[in-house]
């Protein structure tokens, strides 16, 4: 099978000397993040900018950029509309991203990451308690 | 995969077949799973009759378990949470309560006394409706070297990939008419 077709044209908003530009809504919304050890932790539910106010022009010499990911139940807006608080959102700080692929690898362990509390939350009190729920799958 | 996809649907097919052309003539209608045991019974006596209760309880059991799983990795896959059944459940918490949660609702819903052949009618006709909404970003992300790397879809695939979109279109736009014009088969 032949190769990949790559664009004929170079798409304007992604021109980068580096040949690295990235789209923040294609490359990073909805990836999934894997913690140290390849745990699956969440999807990229929204990210927060810094550099960049609302309404105002964007400074291209001082580029905004993206400070940290922010996960939350970012489905029930979707469906329903609307916004979320900036209450309800966990943050997961820039600093943390390791790599950026097809996933997002982060330098915590799931057990650290205050994003997952629901995960540790289910698990130590209801799947914990259920009798086998430790029991590993061999 | 290659064998048992289309070993599966021609069976399936088979099955249709027969009983359009065996059982319909005689105004014979198989309604409901407790129908097919009558036959066998009667044939092969008990022996028969355990290996057939033997094979329900396989067919049960195994749909069962496959949409439970498959309602787990779908939710888990969505929001990204740790999943999988080679995890013991302490470590996939959210896939676990999530299926348990799914059970429970599918019991319910048989709970309710609703006719489970008519759900299952109606779940595969929505099923064929859904169908392209999730073979299209399949087809897109097979377009993604990215992800892809190498096995990248090329002119070739993606012309057969157009094909048979063209056909699952057909189907999913055909499915709700043909549902009510045919009053699912009653």
């Amino acid at each position: 099978m032949s190769g990949a077709r790559r664009p004929s044209k170079p798409l304007d908003w992604y021109r980068d000397p580096d040949g690295r530009g990235l789209d923040a809504r294609l490359h990073l919304l909805d990836r999934q993040m894997l913690d140290r050890d390849g745990v699956p932790v969440s999807t990229v539910d929204d990210a927060e900018l810094d550099g960049v106010e609302l309404g105002e022009p964007v400074d291209h010499d001082h580029p905004p950029t993206v400070s940290a990911i922010l996960v939350g139940a970012a489905v029930l807006p979707r469906i329903f509309g609307g916004g979320m608080p900036r209450s309800r959102w966990a943050r997961i700080g820039w600093e943390q991203v390791a790599d950026l692929d097809t996933v997002i690898e982060l330098r915590e362990s799931a057990e650290e990451i205050d994003a997952v509390w629901l995960e540790r939350w289910i698990r130590d009190r209801v799947i914990a308690r259920i009798p086998g729920g430790s029991h590993d799958p061999e | 995969m290659f064998v048992g996809f289309p070993l599966g649907g021609m069976l399936s097919l088979a099955i249709a077949a027969c009983a359009a052309v065996v059982l319909l003539p005689e105004a014979v209608e198989v309604t409901s799973l407790s129908q097919l045991v009558l036959p066998v019974a009667q044939a092969g006596g008990q022996l028969a009759l355990a290996f057939v209760i033997v094979g329900i309880l396989a067919a049960t059991f195994g749909a069962a378990l496959e949409t439970t799983l498959s309602s787990g990795y779908t939710l888990a896959q969505f929001f990204g949470w740790s999943w999988g059944k080679f995890r013991r459940p302490r470590q996939a918490a959210r896939f676990h309560l999530a299926m348990m949660i799914c059970l429970l609702v599918g019991g319910g819903i048989l709970a309710t006394g609703v006719d489970p052949v008519m759900v299952t009618e109606v779940s595969v006709v929505f099923s064929a409706v859904a169908l392209p909404l999730t073979y299209f970003p399949i087809l897109v992300v097979a377009n993604d070297p990215d992800y892809m790397g190498r096995e990248v879809n090329g002119r070739i695939r993606n012309a057969l990939a157009v094909v048979f979109l063209a056909v699952i279109l057909v189907a999913a736009v055909a499915a709700i008419p043909l549902m009510i014009a045919t009053g699912m088969g009653s």
